[in-house]
């Protein structure tokens, strides 16, 4: 067993690592060195086929409380068993929140983690973990599940690898990786009938004609500036560059953004929150090729009311949870009936979970220490709950689940090896993830 | 073995260390001295290992040692004693376990046979004693501090030796650990022989107990092309140049004018020189204190205070959301003033330390409003203004910094006795910060301070703290500003993170924030003096390239690092060369730059990228860039107006002509004329094109999608 560092830090976070990673990111690497990079990572093993050829990651932002959705506690005191009741599902054995009804009809795709566990209980610190599956350090950012997987997807098709719905969140981004693997935000509110992507398409006043004079001028001017003593400036914003090129050029590529090709029973199935609306865009950017899909849906963070909150919200059936109900059935279904669930893994979760012990504002904080994860679909065996929690819901009491175990299994669905490194330019390796075993029983 | 007693009989006759406490034969090992540094060096105590915040296998250490008492605690007595077996030394749990003679999840941490066991056993042998608390290291002193080695393969020892309280030295080399910071320089055995892999320049980490050091170690590269000819006279110059010639390193020739008047402008003042500028400024410099005068210009600029109080705005977190539109622009304007008048940065941030008082009345004091907890606060005060995070001993002593967790929390108390009431900062007397381990409230003292006596005459710490910096902590601050300032400057952080200034972080470049600190305190740490300090040195007028700076190790600041515009900064020279001051005019009051409140609106700007203000943006842009920047640059019909529009205004000028008009833009985008290649290019794009204004759109959609103009270089 390789010895410790001694320089490890607090945040677990070796000197050396971040020194290197900081060479990376203050610089950004040119594209010779990502080429390098990626040759590196992948001589080294064969890499398992991957069972899921995407990732759609339903972001509840802020830290879904367990107890009210996934991990509830009847028989616990009144002060942390809440106000809602369990209900059956599809699968005999497993209950859930009586305000997931429709979920409840669809568990038997879904390997619910009720053992999620850590010891990072605020939101930024929470989310580096979960997105990333690497502790948060002050000076590192690792990349997210999603931006690593576009660095593997490498380039090369016209759609984006990874695409935030509307928006991504803090660290959903590509950390020490180059600036090129940051997920494409849409931007705005798919759930508004006027949406669109913005800026997909030239003016309609410019030519095609136009378009390309442009375009040529514009190489002209980069390219003359090797002919001087002043050398080229070579960033990732020349990738962007090409890839926009292709985007606009590409009619197809673009329709894969237009919900108004959806028809209005599909849109109702989902709901049209913005939940909603996000869960069927992400559906169409997968149909599309696109590899890793973070829906985020914010507003999880319920220090108080929440009992009222999670299902009413300003009136009955408005909260948190009957959106996401819909949401997340209705995608789970929709994938199963097209035949897309096999190849694309969902995952639902948040930051962390939330303390058993109600607060005197009839909310919930903070809790690292439990919450839980669905995973559904992309290999993934449905149907059953992983791990469990000690009566109170404070503590995993079987299996418990690690952000880096959870990021590690990610990534193996999709044919990553966690254990793969990223090779900086001067042979430094930082592996994706450290230390994390795959979900037992998972798929 | 025998090595061991002809080292202890030497110990004991004094011939060797000079009053060293090294156990005689009959007595026992030091616990905290002796004891601890070994299972320090076997990795014991770590944090993957029992140093973690809940041990490991329900035995728990201090991270790094930090708390030697709880480790005798923790080894000796807790569990009833189980770790140890003074009636047969041998068995005791503690060395079976180390040497896996029983499972041991960690593996075997310590050889049966090594002389460190055998120091263990003696330890229990003597009755596990917990030692005189007298004998304590205070400091390591390692030799070399520095090793510069002559080529590859060169196996060069490092030696170390712990300073004891009562003033005499021993030799502990083998009981530390080192590690190298960049094993492709150089790797380091368990010993501290350091053997060097490839040319390069970096540091060994060394860590003995709970303290640790380090050795700066290099390889130079291979003999340089030439021989650097200039003779420096500027300060920071010197400074470098000592070090590259050092290491064999080459800087790179200085800018051309054209790109030395461009990235003037856009640092000093986050504005591009209009082409009567550069037009008016590319003689100037080539004159005698030419470059000189056009620094003293620029900061003479309202803009320079703009853009200037935008980054502050961007450290200082100044959020209108947060504080309120009001107080926000108190605040802002305020610091805006200290840059205008050229006032003291040393002053100006004893005034946020120490400003009680009214929102709106005493700004200031809106330093305080970032968090209601003293500990936060404490972690926040670190970092911008000390350099120094400190939060890893909100747990646990820092374990590679010197903080400790009394430091820290007493730190944190300076800020427990503020809150807030009715629109003012104030002061109350109730609150306190308790220490985590004695639940006792802590004593104000500023971080690190060890005597506290002479500075209570207030009772005020906010105050006691301001009269510290000032007195005491200046040379701290403006090293960690200055270095903050040098990578707005240059790109990168003479030490970076910009805000993580420790002894086991050096730079690479040793002397460069002191000699900049030292001829900053002359001028009094006025902040036109540090900017025309850097902005004058020849580094700072080197051509950019990342060829070059990827080349060299990084921090050696021998070529300028290409930086991509600030979204803020990007609008206005777009405004700037398409004389559209009406491009975004709906969300902006102005200029981009003057625009201090991040949270109006602006697709543009969050596309374009501008800091977020959740935590100092130290790098531009924290939002936008990525493909829906190029989409933007692309596409934006907000752009496309602004172009349409340029070009039209500009074909009714009488004496319009597409050739100057290629030059106009060449000056304005980038500063200079097109070279006679590009020339003959726009010729013939001109020639062969009828539509005019589709024409002249196209050139300036193509001047502002290119590189040459995205980019300070």
């Amino acid at each position: 067993m390789k010895q410790q560092s001694p320089f490890f830090r607090c945040d677990g976070i070796n000197r050396r690592d971040f020194l290197h990673a900081g060479l990376m990111t203050g610089l950004g690497l040119n594209m010779a060195d990502l080429m390098r990079s990626r040759a590196l990572a992948s001589e080294s093993k064969e890499p398992k086929p991957a069972k899921a050829k995407s990732c759609i990651l339903i972001w509840l932002d802020g830290g879904p409380s367990h107890l009210e959705t996934f991990d509830l506690k009847p028989d616990a005191p009144v002060e942390i068993r809440g106000e809602f009741k369990p209900i059956k599902t599809d699968v005999p054995g497993i209950e859930i929140s009586e305000h997931l009804p429709r979920t409840a009809r669809v568990m038997k795709h879904v390997a619910l983690v009720r053992s999620l566990t850590h010891a990072f209980g605020n939101h930024n610190t929470g989310s580096h973990y979960l997105l990333t599956g690497n502790k948060p350090s002050p000076v590192i950012e690792y990349p997210s599940m999603g931006s690593i997987y576009a660095q593997q997807a490498g380039a090369g098709k016209v759609l984006p690898p990874y695409v935030a719905v509307p928006e991504g969140v803090t660290y959903s981004g590509s950390g020490f990786l180059p600036a090129t693997y940051q997920p494409f935000s849409l931007g705005g509110d798919p759930s508004k009938p006027d949406f669109r992507v913005r800026n997909l398409n030239p003016p309609v006043s410019l030519s095609f004609e136009r378009v390309e004079r442009r375009r040529e001028m514009q190489q002209f001017l980069d390219e003359v500036k090797r002919s001087t003593e002043e050398r080229p400036i070579h960033t990732p914003v020349d990738t962007y560059y090409e890839q926009a090129y292709a985007l606009l050029t590409s009619p197809e590529s673009q329709a894969a953004f237009d919900l108004s090709k959806e028809p209005s029973n599909v849109r109702e199935h989902y709901g049209r929150s913005r939940v909603g609306t996000g869960c069927l865009m992400a559906r169409r950017m997968v149909e599309h090729g696109v590899g890793f899909v973070t829906v985020v849906d914010k507003g999880w963070d319920m220090h108080q009311q929440i009992f009222k909150n999670m299902p009413d919200a300003k009136f009955r059936g408005s909260g948190k949870l009957p959106a996401l109900d819909q949401a997340y059935s209705g995608l789970i279904a929709d994938l199963a009936e097209r035949g897309l669930l096999d190849s694309t893994l969902v995952m639902l979760m948040g930051e962390f979970g939330r303390t058993p012990k109600i607060n005197d504002r009839a909310g919930r904080d903070h809790w690292p220490r439990a919450g839980f994860v669905c995973l559904a679909g992309g290999g993934v065996r449905g149907g059953q709950v992983i791990g469990s929690t000690d009566p109170f819901g404070e503590s995993p009491n079987e299996q418990p689940v690690t952000p880096e175990d959870l990021a590690a299994s990610t990534l193996s669905l999709m044919g990553i090896q966690p254990d793969d490194a990223y090779q900086a330019p001067n042979g430094r390796p930082i592996q994706w993830v450290k230390g994390g075993s795959i979900i037992k029983g998972l798929s | 073995m025998n090595m061991v007693w002809t080292l202890r009989w030497l110990i004991i006759t004094g011939t060797l260390f000079n009053g060293i406490h090294l156990s005689s034969d009959n007595a026992s090992p030091h616990f905290a001295t002796e004891i601890v540094p070994i299972l320090t060096k076997a990795g014991c105590n770590s944090g993957a290992c029992h140093g973690a915040a809940t041990g490991k296998g329900s035995f728990k250490l201090s991270l790094f040692a930090e708390n030697a008492v709880a480790d005798f605690e923790a080894i000796s007595r807790d569990r009833f004693s189980r770790r140890l077996n003074l009636d047969h030394p041998e068995n005791s749990l503690i060395l079976k376990k180390a040497s896996k003679q029983i499972e041991h999840e960690g593996g075997r941490r310590i050889r049966r046979s090594s002389r460190d066991f055998e120091t263990l056993k003696k330890w229990i042998i003597a009755g596990a004693p917990k030692g005189d608390p007298g004998i304590q290291c205070v400091g390591l002193e390692v030799s070399p501090e520095e090793i510069k080695a002559q080529k590859k393969g060169d196996t060069l020892p490092i030696s170390v030796k712990a300073l004891m309280a009562d003033g005499t030295k021993k030799d502990v080399t083998r009981w530390c650990v080192f590690e190298s910071m960049d094993d492709g320089v150089a790797d380091v055995t368990g010993d501290g022989e350091v053997v060097f892999q490839n040319h390069g320049v970096t540091s060994v980490m060394i860590r003995f107990g709970a303290l640790t050091s380090s050795a700066r170690i290099g390889l130079p590269y291979p003999k340089l092309s030439h021989p650097n000819p200039f003779i420096p006279s500027h300060p920071v110059d010197q400074v470098l140049l000592k070090e590259w010639n050092k290491w064999n390193l080459n800087p790179v020739d200085e800018a051309k004018l054209h790109s030395k008047i461009r990235r003037l402008f856009l640092d000093l003042t986050g504005q591009l020189p209009s082409a009567d500028e550069a037009k008016h400024w590319a003689p100037i410099l080539i004159t005698e204190g030419g470059y000189h005068n056009l620094v003293k210009h620029l900061l003479s600029t309202p803009p320079f205070a703009d853009y200037w109080s935008l980054k502050f705005a961007d450290w200082l977190l100044i959020d209108s959301k947060k504080l309120g539109k009001e107080a926000g622009e108190v605040y802002y304007e305020w610091i805006r003033n200290q840059i205008l008048h050229n006032r003291s940065m040393l002053s100006l941030a004893r005034s946020l330390l120490e400003t009680r008082g009214s929102f709106l009345e005493d700004a200031p004091s809106n330093f305080h409003r970032k968090t209601n907890d003293p500990r936060d606060m404490a972690e926040y005060v670190g970092q911008t203004i000390l350099g120094a995070r400190i939060a890893c001993a909100r747990c646990h002593n820092h374990p590679v910094d010197r903080w400790t967790l009394t430091d820290y929390h007493d730190f944190a108390a300076i800020f427990s006795k503020t809150g807030l009431e009715n629109g003012k900062v104030v002061y109350k007397d109730l609150g306190e910060v308790p220490h985590p381990k004695t639940g006792q409230a802590s004593v104000p003292r500023p971080l690190g301070v060890t005597d506290i006596s002479n500075s209570t005459e207030t009772s005020d710490p906010l105050k006691t703290l301001g009269h510290w910096l000032e007195t005491q902590g200046q040379d701290r601050f403006a090293r960690a500003f200055s270095n903050r300032i040098w990578k707005q400057l240059f790109g990168r952080g003479v030490v970076e993170p910009v805000d993580d200034l420790r002894s086991t972080n050096p730079p690479l470049i040793p002397n460069l924030l002191d000699t900049i600190a030292s001829h900053w305190s002359v001028r009094n740490y006025r902040f036109h003096d540090l900017i025309e300090l850097l902005v004058t040195s020849r580094a700072y007028q080197q051509l950019a390239s990342f060829e070059a700076v990827e080349g060299s190790p990084k921090g050696f600041f021998n070529a300028m690092v290409p930086r991509e515009l600030d979204g803020r900064v990007l609008v206005d020279a777009i405004r700037e060369v398409t004389d559209q001051s009406g491009f975004l005019n709906d969300t902006l009051s102005g200029s981009a730059i003057t625009s201090w409140d991040h949270r109006m609106e602006s697709f543009a700007l969050d596309t374009l990228g501008r800091c977020q203000r959740d935590a100092p943006c130290e790098d531009s842009g924290t939002s936008g860039g990525g493909l829906s920047k190029s989409l933007y640059l692309f596409n934006d019909p907000e752009l496309q107006t602004v172009l349409d529009a340029s070009a039209a205004e500009t074909l009714q000028s009488p004496d319009w002509h597409p050739r100057t008009s290629i030059k106009e833009l060449y000056w304005k985008a980038y500063s200079r004329l097109p070279t006679s290649d590009e020339m003959h290019y726009w010729n013939q794009a001109i020639d062969g094109s009828d539509a005019k204004q589709e024409l002249l759109s196209d050139m300036m959609w193509a001047i502002l999608n290119s590189r040459e103009f995205i980019w300070n270089h």
